[in-house]
């Protein structure tokens, strides 16, 4: 992977839908060449996939919820998981190490839902703590796309320009 | 301007695929590609499509570990504390900051090369003089991060 690979990614990471004609212009390379590369990003494992991003405020959503939760011991985090993943409302959910097993975030339209999330999680058996967190946001992107809201720090475009060093 | 059933099925088709050109979308929900095109530039135009993305597995850029940090700061002092985070340069590692209500009143988010880093900046962040408590958790699914997303009722009935 070179720096030419980390412009095609920075591109698509703003705009998934660019066609390879503008990709190549943007970058001074030939459409075939940008197709190419495409293509071997998405071989190479890279490149997974796309999605569309919507805002948070448009699908009329006020605020995000939010819960790091702890288990009791000895309890399935496979099964847990499984249960948290029904309760209608979760949005998002990582499972973590350290002193919490999960985090997971409601995306809600009022205070009902909070509610009504709470209950849902009062009936999972073997949570040994939920720390909520409520934050209030005007508008965020679903799903969480961290590159498509901000730019690349420096430090991973120059991750590209190592690889090449190091060749 | 309430989204209706073309609309979302339009939104799904582009949630599993977001290259997909509009004639194949046409195909699939029995209408014609410039409808398509047009409710997708209505969705854009309204706000309810930013855009679209890329999934990544970001391990192969050099982005190899995630860590979520639940911080409490001293109220009157937050805002110094967002600064202070925001301001940090540690090598190879980024961190965004949010304000929250209940357990903790900042939400960080870390993305690093290296675990040392993260060590560090967890180190920079518990030595501020107004932060009385840092929770930190490393996300166990770092390579997939965004795979990890269970949308569901995404349009208002």
């Amino acid at each position: 992977l070179d720096e030419t690979d980390f412009e095609i990614i920075r591109l698509l990471s703003k705009d998934a839908r660019m066609s390879f004609e503008k990709m190549g212009k943007a970058l001074g390379i030939g459409k075939d060449t940008a197709f190419r590369r495409f293509k071997r990003l998405q071989k190479e494992g890279v490149i997974l996939g796309s999605t569309v991003v919507l805002s948070s405020k448009g699908c009329g959503f006020q605020g995000i919820f939010a819960a790091f939760v702890k288990l009791e011991q000895g309890k399935s985090m496979t099964v847990i998981q499984e249960q948290l993943l029904k309760t209608p409302k979760v949005a998002w959910l990582v499972r973590l190490l350290g002193e919490y097993d999960f985090y997971v975030e409601l995306y809600f339209r009022d205070y009902g839902e909070i509610r009504d999330f709470m209950k849902d999680l009062a009936n999972i058996t073997g949570l040994a703590k939920i720390d909520p967190l409520v934050y209030l946001l005007e508008d965020w992107p679903i799903p969480i796309a961290p590159f498509f809201e901000y730019d690349f720090p420096d430090w991973v475009r120059n991750n590209f320009k190592t690889q090449i060093a190091k060749r | 301007l309430k989204p209706d059933r073309l609309d979302m099925k339009i939104v799904q088709l582009l949630q599993k695929n977001a290259r997909i050109p509009f004639a194949e979308i046409a195909e699939e929900v029995g209408v014609s590609a410039g409808i398509v095109q047009s409710r997708y530039n209505k969705m854009r135009k309204v706000g309810i499509i930013k855009g679209t993305t890329i999934i990544l597995d970001t391990n192969k850029i050099g982005i190899s570990y995630y860590a979520t940090l639940g911080v409490e700061a001293l109220a009157p002092k937050v805002e110094e504390v967002i600064s202070y985070i925001e301001g940090l340069r540690i090598e190879n590692t980024s961190a965004h900051v949010w304000t929250a209500f209940g357990h903790y009143n900042l939400s960080v988010i870390l993305f690093s090369k290296d675990l040392l880093e993260v060590h560090k900046i967890k180190q920079l962040i518990q030595n501020h003089p107004a932060v009385t408590s840092v929770n930190i958790n490393l996300i166990d699914t770092p390579d997939h991060i965004q795979n990890a997303f269970v949308l569901k009722e995404i349009f208002m009935e």
